[in-house]
């Protein structure tokens, strides 16, 4: 199963190099995605979002992501010891804005029980 | 005292929502007693609802004393790995 999302706004790389700058447009979207990090575009954010993706698709081993942006295209794998590992494509176009690729084996997901369940500390 | 997320927010999906919540658990904190926090009709929890709903209360009260006063109950696998998470994370950054 694919899944797709895009915006047109000014990209991640133009959103990190407004905090860290001189970053080609891979790195960009390579830090973008470490946890923790975040360009405070809403106040609150705490840089988790991109992170937490890839260690539910990728990390758990279900899926891959891609992110384009500006001129990167960076896919995100995971890797023979479990790691989660970026590998930035060859990149002759220009994504305007975001688009996020997610790629999910459905036959790997989980059926996670209907039953609630309480907090386990 | 029981909390229902469904009766304050409909949904726990953005961080307006966790800032609705959030003062009903200051107060319940506040008590000093045991209280209940229900997510029952509410299926998933976004990242940022759990910023804004449960980390602020970081600030005031450890991460023990949280885990001693609140249970979670009639929630999911999902939405508790969010809390649990996020409250370990902030908590650890904040012992470091």
């Amino acid at each position: 199963m694919d899944v797709s999302i895009a915006d047109f706004g000014l990209g991640i790389p133009a959103k990190v190099r407004e905090t860290v700058k001189d970053l080609s447009d891979p790195q960009a979207v390579i830090q973008a995605v470490q946890e923790g990090f975040t360009s405070k575009s809403t106040p609150g954010n705490a840089g988790l979002g991109l992170d937490s993706l890839l260690k539910t698709v990728v990390g758990s081993g279900i899926g891959e992501v891609t992110i384009y942006s500006l001129h990167a295209i960076v896919r995100f794998r995971s890797g023979t010891n479990g790691q989660i590992s970026p590998f930035p494509v060859e990149n002759v176009g220009f994504c305007p804005g975001t688009t996020i690729e997610i790629k999910l084996r459905t036959d790997l997901i989980e059926q996670l029980p209907d039953e609630r369940e309480e907090l386990e500390w | 005292m029981v909390i229902q997320i469904r009766d304050l927010v409909p949904g726990a999906d953005t961080a307006q929502q966790g800032g609705i919540v959030l003062p009903q658990l200051q107060a319940a904190m506040a008590t000093g007693a045991p209280f209940v926090v229900s997510f029952d009709h509410i299926q998933t929890a976004t990242s940022s609802f759990v910023n804004a709903a449960f980390v602020p209360l970081l600030q005031i009260y450890s991460f023990s004393a949280v885990k001693q006063q609140m249970r979670v109950v009639k929630s999911t696998r999902q939405i508790n790995e969010m809390i649990r998470s996020r409250l370990q994370r902030v908590s650890m950054d904040a012992a470091a």
